[in-house]
């Protein structure tokens, strides 16, 4: 009795079998040399994301090219190639199975990689929308003195709780005396908490109680060190919070991208390539898009380990305002066009 | 009932690369083939068997011209069942065993899973692959991929097989079963189009041969019609020397000729099982 009989249960079964160990070990490793952070400085398991990095990579490269090694459709004149286009005469001759069974593999993987590792590497117990403040001018804190404060704006209906700054910091024309920073709404202080900025990149969290006015002011109070804030270096934390396995599923969605856009490219070269040619389209695609940072699978990762709720304060926001979606969707897009036009691509014709 | 493949000036061309001209494969085609009968497809190399086979399985569509397979269209979604393709080459998909390739293969032609596993058991049989069953087809000689092969194609039991060179490859054992068992399909009602280059084979099971060259159609016919010469051939056995001195003289007598007198022997095939068999005896497992 065989279970497995279609292209989506064989493809499955492939990936599985070759994926499961190697990314096992993978993970080991990566739980072995990541640094463990205790959960008290704030952004400290981002300093694990290169090592959490390799397990997931490991099982996207994997089931990519494993799929693309099994199914004889990813490449021109593979032994069988015939049989197999008559027994699926569908336009894309069994592919988009075969690219679901390798997403659902991955993604299995990748779940049961990310569940455990989260929490024993030491992320945030519960995620945090975070929503990006706007800047109402040139975002420079000059170290003369000459601007004192910044206004900053948030999105209407957001309610939040907690500002995080990274600002950059420039070297002080005077003795080194670090920036303090306050934060106001209207006119008085939200916190009594103050920030002392004098390095680049440092992270900063200054806690009040839930408010909902879309204003607020950094107020610097002394020091000499000119600051920088480039977009996205100001940003509020809204209220209320996720627990971070539904944060982990989301990220579950957003790796499966790369290998999408790869096995959706590899389909259309595998239309008049060899699968050696298809082999380095799947590599490449998969590399530029997960190591290269095109798309959003790299700052998905370090946005979970910083405790970040990755669909932010809405579905729309995060649609628009540089959400995880707003970078996803084209990727997505992007794969479904080459699927299209691999579905209107007919084989070679070949004596 | 229609007639099991129908062509009318079924052409196939290919596009030349760069400025090379265009490559005629089937110059227009006329064919009518009747069911129920093995017909051999010859020819030599690059004379269009293959790309026959393939406009009739629904792989490639003709150039020019119109082809029915069963009465219906080759590419229609019921041939998947009804008509088989067996392509010459390996199998795809390496690292399954024979038993998964064969459910995946009767997943693919519709067939609920508890008919595709007694059919699959039932081929594996008979064409003597049980052994080797859950092996990977990585591992599988020419031989047992051809077999396999052809237990794909016999899984839907399908009206009209499509072969490729069904024995090529094959040693005298496999060839005379997969014989055995396409005449058992011919004899069960199914149709068998078989290119091949084993003449001897064709001679022996088909009951008519299409020989194709260039891509044109150059004869067709039964063997019977195609082989026969007009003269008539007498064969003797069992004469000692004298009467077959007397024979000859009374065939010179009505002016003909004796061309050889041959000692009695049995066929080679016959002696190659024979002496297996002594070598099964000998060293028993």
């Amino acid at each position: 009795m065989t279970k497995a009989r279609g292209p989506f249960g064989l493809v499955l079964r492939r990936c599985l079998w070759l994926a499961t160990l190697p990314t096992l070990l993978a993970t080991l490793l990566a739980w072995w040399l990541a640094p463990h952070s205790e959960g008290e400085m704030l952004d400290a398991a981002a300093a694990a994301e290169p090592w959490l990095a390799v397990p997931l990579l490991c099982a996207a490269a994997i089931c990519t090219l494993a799929t693309a090694a099994f199914w004889p459709m990813f490449a021109q004149g593979r032994p069988g190639a015939d049989m197999v286009r008559r027994l699926h005469p569908r336009r894309l001759q069994g592919g988009g199975r075969a690219i679901a069974a390798a997403l659902v593999a991955q993604a299995l993987l990748t779940t049961t990689v990310l569940l455990p590792l989260l929490p024993a590497i030491g992320a945030p117990a519960t995620a945090k929308a975070q929503v990006t403040a706007t800047a109402d001018r040139d975002v420079l804190l000059p170290g003369d003195g000459s601007v004192t404060e910044l206004a900053f704006t948030v999105p209407t209906g957001c309610t939040y709780r907690a500002v995080t700054i990274r600002p950059l910091a420039g070297a002080p024309a005077d003795g080194l005396v670090p920036t303090r920073l306050h934060v106001y709404g209207d006119d008085r202080a939200l916190t009594e908490h103050v920030i002392a900025v004098d390095d680049s990149l440092q992270v900063f969290q200054l806690r009040f109680p839930p408010r909902s006015q879309p204003h607020f002011r950094l107020v610097r109070n002394a020091g000499t060190v000119p600051l920088l804030f480039p977009p996205g270096s100001v940003t509020v934390e809204l209220d209320g919070s996720h627990p971070t396995w539904a944060n982990a599923l989301l990220l579950v969605l957003v790796l499966l991208l790369p290998s999408w856009l790869a096995l959706c490219f590899g389909c259309l070269a595998g239309r008049v390539a060899a699968l050696p040619t298809t082999n380095i389209v799947v590599g490449a695609l998969l590399f530029v898009a997960t190591v290269g940072e095109l798309g959003p699978a790299a700052s998905a990762l370090r946005r979970v380990l910083r405790g970040e709720w990755l669909l932010g304060e809405s579905l729309f926001a995060s649609l628009t305002r540089g959400g995880v979606l707003s970078t996803g969707l084209p990727v997505l897009l992007v794969g479904c066009a080459a699927m299209f036009v691999a579905s209107r691509v007919q084989p070679w014709r070949r004596r | 009932m229609a007639s099991a493949i129908s062509a009318q000036q079924l052409t196939v061309s290919f596009r030349g690369r760069g400025k090379r001209p265009d490559v005629i494969a089937l110059h227009p085609l006329d064919l009518e083939l009747a069911r129920s009968r093995i017909i051999g497809l010859l020819g030599p190399n690059g004379s269009g068997k293959t790309t026959l086979l393939r406009v009739l399985a629904g792989l490639l569509e003709p150039t020019r011209g119109s082809v029915t397979v069963l009465g219906e269209l080759p590419t229609s979604k019921a041939m998947r069942q009804r008509v088989a393709f067996q392509p010459e080459g390996t199998l795809p998909m390496p690292v399954l065993t024979g038993r998964e390739f064969l459910a995946f293969v009767g997943a693919a032609i519709r067939l609920p899973n508890h008919v595709a596993d007694e059919r699959i058991a039932h081929w594996l049989r008979r064409l003597e692959l049980d052994g080797a069953a859950d092996r990977a087809l990585g591992g599988y000689s020419t031989g047992m991929q051809k077999r396999l092969n052809l237990a794909a194609a016999l899984l839907g039991e399908p009206e009209l097989l499509l072969l490729d060179e069904p024995t090529s490859g094959l040693d005298p054992f496999g060839s005379e079963l997969v014989m055995q068992v396409l005449r058992e399909r011919a004899t069960a009602g199914a149709t068998v189009l078989m290119a091949s280059h084993q003449l001897l084979e064709v001679e022996e099971i088909c009951d008519e041969v299409l020989v194709m060259h260039r891509g044109r159609l150059c004869a067709r016919g039964t063997l019977a019609d195609l082989l026969a010469t007009g003269d008539r051939t007498l064969v003797f056995r069992g004469l000692d020397d004298a009467a077959v001195g007397d024979v000859k003289a009374a065939v010179a007598a009505r002016g003909g000729e004796v061309l050889r007198v041959e000692r009695s022997r049995e066929h080679l095939f016959a002696l190659f099982r024979r002496l297996a068999q002594q070598g099964d005896d000998a060293s028993p497992r």
